[in-house]
């Protein structure tokens, strides 16, 4: 069931055009928010018409601004034309008109001439987050959120007129003469009955080492469950709605899928390993499935950290291209394809030590990415590791990262080369040691001896 | 601590980039090596290598001592009992030889010891101990006086540098005996200088009320200061070695703790085995065959038994001297019964032996020269025969005996498996059908603390869980292991057996955020709150009289119960209100606990405090005192 708002949703964005003077008019606007899906979509289709005045220069660019509070969540934007289905470049604007908005600027790619038109249609994507109402409920209530969606709506607001709900569907409007930048909020409240999960913190940690011919893996997850605050905890409650399945808001249990050949496995947290996982056989071809349990149910409000990490070998991720000399690594940023917001992911990438010229090439638009020196286990000189970061993403949003390096098979020597001079060094400081010792013992027996002859 | 720090260092700085866990994980196996290595090097001090060799084995398995050595068990004592056997070899061999040196090296050590365990007052004791039993047999020498001259004075110096001793050694009764120790061997000495100068006659006249004089002035002395508090007494858990009831009388928190309960004759057997009845045997030779350092042992193997059988703790102190002696007894032994060339050729192993003896002052060989007799005075036909069925007397003698020991091998890995391999945050039980069940509660309760709760939230515990608390979930608590203080204790034990309405008053005063309870009732898990909760109120009168009453909680009947016929004073506590609110509604009206096997209170209210988690297995039961009522309502709504 398709549940679309189909309003002017204030509350989002206003619209403005860059040129004060001209007159650029927004002659119709349709916007469509689905709250249905796992990352709520608001999608603008505007009609612009150059209403020239003085100005006949065409327009090259239209401002699109974003309410700042849900800037905070907004995973991805994109603009296109209607008719041509041309991609439209978006980017962000370093000034902001003002305090509770954020811009961006579409370049038209056609230029707008003074009495014509244009369809452009913008998508921006966001993480979910709905405030709960009310903020606190007990174990099994039904947990609300307000401003947004599903078939069970508690209240939505009823201004401003003219608004009309049908069962899914909440159109606000139409409304004519608006200014720009003019809003009004809208808010809806509503019953949601999947638990509201959301990954605050997704470090993943891939160390490559040609030595062992194996990487390690380890990811760090941070869960949250952004549900109502929990009160009135009863553990007879809990106990009562689990053997009767019907435990709401809460999640009990997740599951992982690793390469067939991951060895040293595990599933731990701050405090060391936790007891409650399994390890299967998947459906999936080549993989295991790691069910895992959190330490305790992470009920509505609730908050679980924890580490999952293995090894697997090397030849699966890495390639050797002999034309450029240059070994190729892909990274798989996430292990699954899951249908969950993660609001700060990295990717450290651990290459081995003497490693260098160095390239990489993420598919997803990573936030910032860093080269640092980081000393491994015996390493000497320093391993280089790439950092790769980025705000409000999914699991699917973000593709295979790529890692081109050079590296000298010479460098495998290297360690049990030091280690081995290190012990004979050793052997050789004890040895000299002993002989020096045993050649003074016998210089003074010898003089005891000829004290003695004498 | 610092010594992990130190080998953490060590290996960080050389590239081996282990986790700082890590090296505290096997540090105590590290250790435990050392210690089988330094149990050799003392028993072939004494004995010889054959015997060295056998204690350095018993070290290196007797259960007694791989409670504090297995991995993972992060404890001052497992470093303790290498420095202290080290130490007493060093003493030994500085004693021996009056090397300058060794005394040194022995403070050094000493001096380590001292800040790593409070035991040290063990080896301040011990040493001066034997000083004083060599000088009352009249075996003073002047190695004695420079090994131990040089070790108090600088062991003594170095250890005022640890800021837990600072100027006790000075002051306190635990160090008095090696002050006068040290004083006496001046005397001594002194004596023995004049002995050296004048005749016999002319020292007894000199000496004689020169001496009485001394003595009687010192122990004056002593007794003044001892009166007068200016030597400080002894802390009550040296006091409670003397007297087993002392701490059940006047510090209930010491004897609370089950490490200081008197040890069970089971306990002896499990921890040493067959090494309680090798003991003796080694005792035996040692003493058939006194020497300066043997003395030591013999002392070190009484005091050690002693102290053993008042704490179940210092167990871990008897344990080194039991597997040298156990390691002397059964050395003798062997040399006995595997020396076939003595049958074979009588005169040869006459040979073999002087020159063992030439090669190895220290090793007397006396046991060996046993059999010997026997066969040169046999005639030559008989000592055919006797030769074959002695021979095979021996042969059947050393396979019971290393069967015994392989027996015992066993025994040590069970009990290492099975009693101190398990880690005390985590349980395991088994079902009907034999799988392993763990029950993680503790790790599951702290977890969420961590997760779900303000990082500055203060969480009160009685003090048994305070570290793990601090460790595990890194939340502030009131009272933790360290019971250095009796007093903030005793509140926490008020506030437990208290009502809720003057609970409620104190929590809020403490500023105490969560309190958590653990309830063992659902498993049959014994050591929870309720069954320690005598404890709490025994260690409570001790500080609030007026208040705690142990009689009180008990019923009509002289019983501690807590189920419906629980007297009124434990029915309204705090303590039985967190543990069994809600029990009954879970485990039904007739409900039993299967902790204590009693019917559970089915009518338990709880009106101050909000329950906010509870453990799978009911285990670890955190409340939150409810916020204060606004408009001044009693209880708060």
């Amino acid at each position: 069931m398709m549940f679309i708002l189909k309003s002017i949703f204030l509350l989002f964005s206003v619209f403005i055009s860059n040129l004060t003077n001209a007159e650029l008019v927004n002659s119709n606007i349709i916007r469509d928010i689905n709250l249905k899906k796992t990352f709520p979509t608001d999608t603008t289709r505007i009609v612009l018409f150059y209403n020239s005045g003085e100005q006949t220069a065409p327009i090259t660019e239209y401002i699109f601004s974003i309410n700042s509070t849900a800037h905070k969540n907004l995973m991805d934007i994109s603009a296109s034309e209607i008719k041509t289905g041309n991609e439209l470049l978006i980017r962000k604007l370093e000034t902001q008109s003002s305090i509770s908005d954020v811009d961006y600027s579409v370049h038209l790619n056609s230029p707008l001439r003074p009495e014509n038109k244009l369809s452009i249609k913008i998508i921006a994507t966001f993480l979910r987050h709905f405030e709960p109402q009310p903020k606190s409920i007990k174990i099994n209530e039904d947990a609300f959120y307000r401003c947004l969606p599903s078939s069970r709506i508690l209240s939505y607001s009823k201004s401003p007129s003219p608004v009309s709900a049908d069962d899914n569907t909440l159109t606000f409007g139409p409304y004519s003469r608006i200014d720009q930048l003019d809003t009004a909020p809208i808010s809806v409240h509503f019953f949601m009955e999947e638990t509201p999960s959301i990954i605050t913190d997704f470090a993943r940690s891939i160390s490559i080492s040609h030595f062992s011919g194996s990487i390690s893996l380890d990811d760090y997850t941070e869960l949250l469950n952004d549900g109502p605050k929990l009160i009135d905890y009863n553990r007879v409650d809990y106990y009562k709605a689990t053997i009767q399945r019907s435990l709401k808001n809460t999640m009990n249990g997740f599951n992982v899928h690793v390469p067939l050949d991951a060895r040293n496995i595990y599933y731990t947290d701050i405090i060391g390993n936790v007891s409650t996982s399994h390890v299967s056989r998947s459906e999936v071809s080549d993989s295991l499935l790691l069910q895992l349990k959190p330490r305790f149910p992470v009920m509505s409000g609730w908050k679980f950290s924890f580490n999952v990490g293995y090894t697997s070998s090397l030849s699966n991720y890495l390639k050797y291209n002999p034309s450029t000399k240059k070994y190729s690594f892909k990274a798989y940023p996430y292990s699954d394809p899951i249908e969950m917001g993660i609001k700060n992911y990295k990717l450290q990438i651990t290459l081995p030590e003497g490693a260098y010229d160095i390239e990489y090439n993420p598919s997803f638009g990573a936030d910032s990415v860093e080269i640092t020196t980081e000393k491994g286990y015996l390493g000497f000189f320093g391993s280089k590791k790439i950092v790769f970061s980025k705000k409000n993403t999914s699991p699917s949003e973000i593709g295979p990262v790529y890692v081109m390096y050079k590296y000298s098979n010479l460098q495998l020597l290297l360690k049990p080369i030091i280690v081995s001079m290190f012990l004979f060094g050793i052997y050789l400081a004890f040895s000299m040691l002993g002989s020096y010792i045993a050649l003074v013992d016998s210089v003074k027996t010898t003089k005891d001896v000829s004290k003695s002859k004498k | 601590m610092v010594t992990s720090a130190t080998i953490y260092k060590i290996l960080d700085n050389i590239g081996l980039h282990v986790n700082i866990r890590d090296v505290c994980v096997f540090l105590a196996p590290f250790f435990s090596s050392l210690t089988a290595i330094s149990a050799y090097l003392l028993t072939t001090e004494v004995s010889d290598s054959i015997s060295g060799l056998l204690a350095a084995a018993f070290m290196g398995v007797a259960p007694g001592y791989i409670s504090r050595s297995v991995a993972g068990s992060y404890d001052n004592e497992g470093i303790a009992i290498f420095l202290l056997v080290f130490t007493f070899y060093l003493w030994l061999k500085s004693a021996r030889t009056g090397s300058m040196l060794y005394s040194c090296i022995t403070a050094l050590f000493y001096f380590y010891m001292v800040s790593a365990w409070g035991g040290y007052v063990f080896i301040i004791n011990m040493i001066p101990l034997h000083v004083f039993t060599l000088l009352l047999m009249g075996r003073y020498s002047n190695n004695l006086y420079v090994s131990y001259s040089t070790f108090y004075v600088i062991g003594t110096l170095a250890s005022m540098q640890i800021p837990f001793v600072g100027f006790q050694p000075t002051f306190t009764s635990e160090h008095m005996a090696a002050l006068g120790t040290f004083g006496l061997i001046q005397i001594v000495a002194f004596t023995q200088y004049l002995n050296m100068m004048t005749t016999r006659k002319h020292l007894r006249t000199l000496i004689r009320p020169f001496l009485t004089l001394i003595v009687l002035a010192m122990v004056l002395l002593l007794s003044y200061l001892v009166a007068t508090k200016k030597i400080a007494p002894w802390a009550g858990r040296f006091y409670s070695l003397w007297d087993t009831e002392y701490a059940k009388k006047y510090v209930p928190i010491i004897a609370s703790v089950s490490e200081h309960q008197p040890t069970a004759w089971a306990q002896f057997f499990m921890d040493l085995n067959i090494l309680i009845w090798l003991t003796p045997v080694g005792l035996y030779f040692v003493m058939k065959d006194l020497s300066d350092s043997r003395v030591f042992l013999v002392l070190y193997a009484i005091l050690g038994s002693y102290f053993a059988g008042v704490m179940v703790r210092l167990m871990l102190t008897l344990t080194p001297i039991v597997c040298v002696l156990s390691g002397i007894g059964l050395g003798e032994f062997f040399r006995t019964y595997l020396n076939f060339s003595a049958l074979d050729n009588p005169q040869l192993s006459k040979t073999t032996k002087s020159s063992n003896d030439s090669s190895n002052p220290q090793a007397k060989g006396k046991a060996k020269a046993k059999p010997t007799p026997e066969k040169t005075d046999a005639n030559n036909s008989s000592f055919e025969i006797g030769n074959e069925f002695s021979k095979m007397v021996q042969w059947f003698t050393v396979f019971c005996i290393t069967l015994l020991i392989g027996l015992f091998q066993i025994h040590c890995t069970w009990v290492t498996s099975n009693a101190y391999s398990s880690p005390s945050v985590v349980l395991a039980s088994y079902d009907s059908k034999g799988n392993k069940l763990i029950i993680d509660d503790f790790r599951e309760a702290y977890n969420w603390l961590t997760h779900n709760t303000p990082e500055e939230s203060k969480v009160m515990s009685w003090w048994d869980y305070g570290y793990q608390l601090a460790g595990l979930a890194n939340r502030t608590t009131l009272v933790d292991n360290n019971t250095w203080n009796n007093t903030h204790i005793a509140t926490m034990a008020k506030i437990f057996a208290s009502s809720e309405e003057n609970a409620y008053e104190i929590v809020n005063d403490l500023d105490i955020d969560y309190i958590l309870v653990i309830y063992g009732g659902l498993l049959g898990y014994s050591g929870d709150d309720i069954n320690k909760f005598l404890w709490m109120i025994r260690i409570g009168q001790g500080v609030y009289p007026n208040d705690l009453k142990e009689e009180k909680f008990f019923n009509s009947q002289g019983r501690y119960s807590i189920g419906n016929d629980a007297s009124p004073a434990m029915r309204d506590s705090v303590m039985h209100k967190l543990t069994y609110y809600r029990v009954a509604d879970f485990m039904g009206q007739n409900g039993l606990d299967r902790a204590r096997g009693q019917r559970l209170p089915t009518e338990v209210t709880l009106n101050y405090f909000d329950e906010v988690f509870t453990s799978e297995n009911w285990m670890v039961r955190l409340y939150k005192p409810k916020p204060r009522d606004i408009l001044g309502r009693v209880p708060p709504k």
